[in-house]
């Protein structure tokens, strides 16, 4: 920008920042808790990866319940399985029944909460937000619990499909993830609805379809990814306690919620280790995500005020006193070096 | 209006008045014919009765020629950004038609009319996706009506961007990244792009510093000059609306009040509402200007009626000091008034 006023000292740093990939700049605005989220997140993601290169998790190991050691770093259950192999099972089965939980809820909520948004105050937006409303209406834990309920834990078989009780847990948790998202992207879309760049695109002829899906969605977007961290770690939390009360995936196969529950009698004989590791690897998740995702949101909201403060403050006064003085002398030869 | 009121159903084509073009000696391009919108004021729950209705506009007619400069002045609420929104086919008529080259455009409009008369909206800042580059803005327009492939895009927004005085190097930014003045010529830019024959600008300038200002305006004399535009100015500026236009109408609740040459109309009116607007701009340098004339105007009294209810007759009738029996009970038509059309019984030159 050759007409910005400020030091070039800061001018070339915004251009470098600028022209650094996004990611990165990401990662550099997150502010302590959001590093503190994230450091977290890769613990639990490391605690996932290496515990499944450290052995088997059905395999026994020893003869009962031994205290860490070396040889078993989060010590053997009441089985003698290796605890640690256990835990990162169990890690990696919540972490891909939150990540499709979250998917389908984000995609779907979104979906209809644009859909809503765009016809806003119509029947259509009547008619889905009401819809979504109805699952809303009992909590939506006790939703999961009600739906796993009724379906039972398990395996389905549909012809050659069969649906094992993961799926449909990772379903359960979604479709009662699906209000908020819609909720979140309703809003966004009717806000941005009313900004004068929807006129202006409709009155350059721009059809509705891609006004919404290629203009609107870019901007509806981050909020609704704000929430879906915060989405994820309730996912953590849900998948975890469905699996406590034996309503998630069912025994051998490990996750965080059932390793805690398992280890429910064995803390009185002495075996703190069996409840406790597993257990700080679920709030590892838990907070992880709910740190990144708090980050993330005031991340969003600070970047639009500060678009906003930054006006007056840097573009105005430049641009315009370049504006202005070449001008009147000449159009074409103004700012064009 | 012109035409008497007895006077035969027109022909589609013939110009509402007879000033239209009269700079250019060309046929009007755009015609708004009797517009009229009424919005329904949201009803109390379990209120009965026909729902209230906002007269935002009511009856508004007029001709703009290529090459010419309406501006449309009067204060806040008096329908002007309406009437600017159902031009640009954004806001459909209660009633009425908006007329190019004789052709009636329908309520929808097909991609080729919906060209034809572009809208700037009033704020810059605001008429850009703030998540898409400006190259983004300027392609889209071509991209979705077929104009062009990927070069010839390229190359057409660059001279368009040219045009209005900005280079190469300002598609690649944000909008963000861009100042008021050049995201206000950006603006015209995106909507250049497209060929329109008429240009309707929003308050154009409201949101501008006064440097600023200066260059939007020109720019805009310079491509009514180049590109033979018509241009259709809504403003609450008059010192912009002398600057710019040919020809001016002054609305009142929805109403043209006075129509005509924008040397007439924006200088001396005839109707006692344009006059009072006029004295009530504060004058920065009497020395210069003169002495404040509101001693030798008309004065208003009361503030505006509201446009749910407006009063009957004259909407102008209860703050006019001229007013009498005849104003509460007829609405005026627009006569021949001197130079200019004025809806007013007892306005004379």
């Amino acid at each position: 920008m050759p007409d910005r006023s400020g030091p070039p000292a800061a001018a070339a740093t915004a251009k470098a920042s600028a022209a650094r990939p996004a990611r990165f700049r990401h990662l550099r605005n997150l502010g302590p808790a959001g590093w503190t989220g994230l450091v977290f997140v890769v613990a639990y993601l490391l605690v996932a990866t290496v515990g499944q290169l450290h052995g088997s998790p059905t395999e026994l190991v020893t003869l009962g319940p031994e205290a860490p050691s070396l040889a078993h770093p989060f010590g053997t259950d009441h089985l003698g399985r290796d605890l640690l192999a256990r835990t990162a099972e169990g890690a990696w089965t919540s972490l891909w029944i939150c990540l499709t939980s979250i998917g389908f809820a984000l995609v779907v909520g979104t979906a209809i909460g644009v859909s809503a948004g765009y016809r806003h105050g119509g029947r259509l937006d009547g008619l889905l937000m009401r819809s979504v409303e109805t699952v809303q209406a009992l909590p939506q834990f006790i939703f999961v619990m009600f739906v796993i309920g009724l379906v039972g834990t398990q395996d389905m078989h549909w012809g050659p499909l069969t649906i094992g009780n993961g799926v449909r847990v990772a379903l359960a948790i979604g479709i009662g993830f699906v209000p908020y998202f819609a909720r979140v992207a309703r809003a966004a879309t009717v806000v941005e609805m009313r900004e004068d760049y929807v006129v202006n695109l409709r009155g350059l002829g721009v059809p509705p379809r891609e006004i919404l899906f290629r203009e609107v969605l870019v901007n509806v977007l981050p909020p609704v990814l704000g929430q879906a961290f915060l989405a994820m770690a309730i996912a953590v939390f849900a998948e975890g306690g469905l699996s406590f009360l034996g309503l998630g995936v069912p025994a051998p196969h490990a996750t965080l919620g059932n390793l805690v529950a398992d280890a429910g009698g064995q803390i009185l004989g002495d075996a703190w280790w069996y409840a406790t590791l597993p257990g700080a690897v679920l709030v590892l998740g838990i907070l992880g995500f709910n740190l990144l995702g708090e980050a993330y949101g005031s991340r969003n909201r600070n970047r639009s005020t500060r678009s906003v403060r930054s006006v007056p403050a840097g573009a105005a006064p430049g641009g315009t006193t370049g504006s202005t003085g070449g001008i009147p002398a000449g159009y074409a030869t103004e700012e064009t070096k | 209006m012109t035409r008497p009121a007895d006077a035969a159903v027109p022909a589609p084509a013939a110009p509402l008045d007879a000033d239209a073009g009269e700079a250019t000696g060309q046929a009007p391009i755009l015609t708004a014919r009797h517009l009229r919108r009424y919005f329904p004021v949201p009803r109390t729950l379990g209120k009965r009765g026909p729902a209230a209705q906002v007269h935002a506009v009511e009856d508004v007619s007029f001709d703009v020629a290529p090459g010419e400069i309406l501006a449309i002045v009067g204060e806040s609420g008096c329908g002007k950004s309406t009437v600017a929104r159902m031009l640009a086919g954004l806001s459909e008529p209660t009633a009425g038609t908006v007329e190019s080259d004789g052709r009636t455009l329908a309520a929808h409009r097909s991609a080729a009319d919906q060209r034809l008369v572009q809208l700037v909206t009033q704020n810059p800042r605001a008429a850009f996706n703030r998540r898409r580059s400006i190259r983004h803005a300027l392609h889209q327009p071509l991209r979705v009506h077929g104009l062009a492939d990927k070069d010839e895009r390229e190359r057409r927004a660059l001279e368009t961007v040219q045009r209005v005085g900005l280079s190469a190097e300002h598609l690649d930014r944000m909008p963000r990244d861009l100042s008021g003045g050049e995201l206000a010529r950006m603006v015209l830019a995106r909507a250049l792009l497209v060929e329109p024959r008429v240009l309707v600008l929003d308050e154009p300038t409201a949101s501008l510093d006064a440097s600023v200002k200066a260059t939007v305006v020109n720019l805009l004399l310079r491509l009514r000059d180049e590109l033979g535009l018509a241009i259709v100015v809504i403003t609450h500026e008059i010192d912009i609306a002398r600057r710019l236009a040919d020809r001016a109408a002054v609305m009142y609740l929805g109403r043209i009040a006075e129509l005509g040459p924008a040397s007439e109309v924006l200088h001396g009116p005839v109707h006692p509402y344009a006059r009072m607007l006029l004295a009530s701009i504060p004058e920065p340098d009497p020395a210069r200007t003169g002495p404040a004339r509101a001693a030798d105007t008309p004065t208003a009294v009361g503030e505006v009626p509201s446009a749910v209810a407006p009063p009957p007759g004259c909407a102008y009738h209860p703050r006019c000091p001229l007013a009498t029996a005849v104003c509460t009970a007829e609405v005026p038509e627009l006569r021949r008034i001197g130079a200019v059309d004025a809806a007013c019984h007892h306005a004379d030159a």
